[in-house]
């Protein structure tokens, strides 16, 4: 074995002293099996292969070795959803679970909204049965350190019941000193079940925050994970959702990434069951020196399942984007359906985007695509729109957002469409 | 209102116009017929300022101003229009905001108020009825997935709220059966004044049963070869461009 780096090494040593709130025998195997994990290999490093175009080096700058303490936010800086747009809310201040800043409200019967401090008491049974399990540690070293310190989050559990309000979740950083935090998270819906989960991801000053999903939809249900991620300019957030579809059940993500130092995103769906279904929907807009990582992996792992994915992005100055999508079909797998695009807009000389498909197909009945394009605004369409009248920078910026928006209309609900939008809109006025 | 003198433009490295002469009068419709290949929308683009069509002598003078050295949005602002013989889908953007932009920016040109969203509304829906364009195609992006009936009648709804003083309608007659012809052609008509110039280009003479041209061109290998009045587009129809085409070469 190779010698732990510094950094790997650290995040072993603050283990040693972290304080943990939620306990249980099982829990504590569970965190041991992350920090041995994460302890064999470290953090990946670019000569992995999912990590080639990635470098976890970033994080050396931080004093990661300090987890995040609570901290003083202005329930003001947490406002985004449109006032008329009633949420299950829940705020988590560095990692942790806010009572104060929460609004959970009433919740219909079959529906469970908590922080997974409380779940750990009102239902360990069922985290039990699932944390761990849905999502393997296996080659998944930023999860199994994040395994390794499990310690809050949030539960949703739907069963029979459909959630008509959407469930809201901020996670804010906001720490005096750099600092660290893995928050997982635990979406458990069953029977015919419903929901939509939106999820913005902000932050002021250094921190690294490393979460962790792990989504089970089954029976016929269908969850809608629609995630924004506009971490501070120093900010690193990775992020692991690993989800588990079942019978014609269906999972889709969206997710907007728009801030950060450094975002990656991964995502693996295990279509498990005939009918099962997911689309993953992207959308990432990068300017000055952030990295932005769309990591995906799709197993189509019995016959007649399907997926479609579109991630679409818009790249200035010396940002740089990565796009990792994998498609795996079973043997045996026949009726597969998956269809997967990337494009990418370059804006400017310097920027970048390193776009990797991968299938691995060992079925023979299946229909799969995928489409890989980067590269600038096309003349002609910037034409039109100025022989319109249009100036030419308000062109410009109309086609970006239109292609982007794309991916938003396709990926979003038409209710929430507009928040995503808005938000592309103020980034391309900066 | 245009005065062309003496056009020769490339594309690339080959020469497309080799000294084109056209003027046009406030108010007057110019047809301009002429076979495939023969220019016709090179010239449009020119007149239009799109990049890569390099002029290398001649003029062009608007309302008395060089029309060459300007933008292709302040041409637009000036009252330039060009209806594209192959409108240009715009993914993601809706054909209504797409229109609300276009006009206002117009609008601020030519130091007018802008139109708020209700007022817009109320502007477009008194063209689209016209046009028999229903409001659910004003939601859609901009010609994405349109027919080609409806991408013509879509150009022909952005000159109308434009208001330009001079357009250019390059081929909007092409593809279209006979009820869309009658529609783009009265929707056309509707818009002559004697404010406004029209440049229409066309292969056929059908379109030019609805919208009567006061003059009509024959373009060939990059020139005017033939000026006459409409009767000069009846026998074209009769006897095609062959003559033409035989003497420009
Ligand atoms: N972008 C271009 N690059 C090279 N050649 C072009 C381009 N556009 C047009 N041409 C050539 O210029 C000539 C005139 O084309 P065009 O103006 O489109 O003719 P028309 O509209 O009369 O059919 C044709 O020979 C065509 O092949
Ligand atoms: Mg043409």
């Amino acid at each position: 074995m190779n010698a732990l780096s510094p950094l790997s090494q650290s995040f072993i040593d603050q283990h040693g002293d972290a304080e943990f709130t939620a306990r249980a025998p099982w829990l504590d195997q569970l965190r041991q099996s992350g920090l041995e994990n994460f302890s064999s290999q470290g953090l990946p490093t670019p000569s992995v292969e999912e990590w080639k175009y990635t470098n976890l080096k970033v994080l050396e700058k931080l004093d990661v070795s300090t987890s995040s303490e609570a901290a003083a936010v202005d329930p003001a800086e947490l406002i985004w959803l449109p006032a008329d747009m009633a949420s299950h809310k829940l705020v988590f201040v560095n990692g942790r679970y806010s009572q104060e800043l929460s609004e959970i409200g009433e919740l219909p019967d079959g529906v469970k909204v908590l922080s997974l401090a409380e779940a750990m008491i009102s239902e360990s049974e069922l985290l039990a049965d699932n944390l761990g399990k849905i999502g393997s540690i296996e080659n998944a070293p930023v999860l199994a350190l994040n395994t390794a310190f499990i310690n809050d989050g949030y539960v949703v559990i739907v069963e029979k019941a459909e959630l008509e309000k959407p469930i809201e979740v901020v996670f804010v950083n906001k720490a005096d000193a750099s600092s660290s935090n893995h928050s997982r998270n635990l979406v458990v819906a069953k029977d015919n079940a419903r929901a939509t989960i939106l999820e913005r991801h902000i932050g002021e000053g250094d921190y690294l925050a490393n979460h962790g999903f792990e989504v089970l939809v089954e029976g016929g249900s269908h969850v809608k994970h629609y995630r924004l991620f506009e971490d501070g300019a120093a900010g690193i957030n990775l992020s692991t959702a690993k989800a588990s579809v079942g019978k014609d059940a269906t999972y889709d993500s969206f997710v907007l990434s728009i801030g950060g130092r450094l975002n990656r995103n991964e995502i693996h769906v295990a279509c498990k069951e005939p009918g099962a279904h997911t689309n993953l929907n992207g959308v990432y807009v990068g300017r000055d020196s952030q990295h932005i990582d769309n990591t995906t992996q799709i197993d189509h792992l019995v016959p007649n399942t399907t997926s479609k994915e579109t991630y679409k992005g818009a790249l200035d100055g010396k940002s740089r984007g990565v796009f990792q999508g994998a498609i795996n079909v079973a043997v045996g797998a026949d009726g597969t359906d998956g269809q997967m695009s990337n494009k990418t807009l370059l804006l400017s000389d310097e920027s970048e985007i390193d776009s990797k498909p991968q299938l691995e197909i060992f079925a023979d009945d299946v229909k799969c695509a995928h489409g890989f394009t980067a590269g600038e605004l096309e003349e002609t369409s910037l034409f039109y729109l100025r022989s319109r009248g249009i100036p030419e920078a308000a062109a410009r910026a109309m086609l970006v957002e239109g292609f982007l928006a794309e991916v938003v209309e396709a990926g979003v609900d038409e209710e929430y469409q507009e928040i995503f939008k808005a938000k592309i809109s103020v980034w391309m006025e900066n | 209102m245009l005065e062309i003198k003496n056009l020769h433009a490339k594309v690339g490295d080959t020469e497309i116009l080799k000294g084109l002469d056209l003027t046009i009068e406030a108010g007057k419709v110019h047809a301009i017929m002429g076979p495939n290949g023969a220019g016709k929308s090179t010239l449009s683009y020119v007149l239009s300022g799109r990049d890569g069509y390099e002029v290398t002598e001649g003029s062009v003078l608007y309302k008395g101003k060089n029309l060459l050295e300007m933008e292709p949005e302040v041409r637009a602002g000036e009252g330039v229009f060009l209806a594209f013989q192959y409108p240009v889908e715009i993914p993601g953007v809706s054909t209504m905001n797409f229109l609300k932009a276009a006009v206002n920016s117009v609008r601020k040109y030519r130091g007018e108020s802008e139109f708020d969203a209700m007022d817009f509304l109320k502007f477009v829906r008194e063209q689209t009825k016209i046009l028999n364009i229903d409001d659910d195609m004003l939601k859609r992006a901009v010609n994405v997935g349109f027919s080609g009936g409806e991408k013509k009648r879509a150009e022909v709804l952005q000159m109308a709220v434009l208001s330009p003083a001079f357009a250019v309608l390059d081929e909007t007659d092409s593809g279209l059966d006979v009820d869309a012809l009658r529609i783009v052609g009265e929707g056309v008509t509707a818009l002559r004044s004697p404010e406004r110039s029209m440049l229409v280009i066309t292969h056929y003479q059908r379109l030019l049963d609805y919208i009567v041209p006061d003059v009509v061109h024959v373009l060939a290998d990059g020139k005017i070869v033939d000026t006459g009045d409409k009767n000069l587009a009846i026998e074209l129809e009769k006897n095609g461009y062959a003559n033409y085409v035989e003497a420009a070469a």
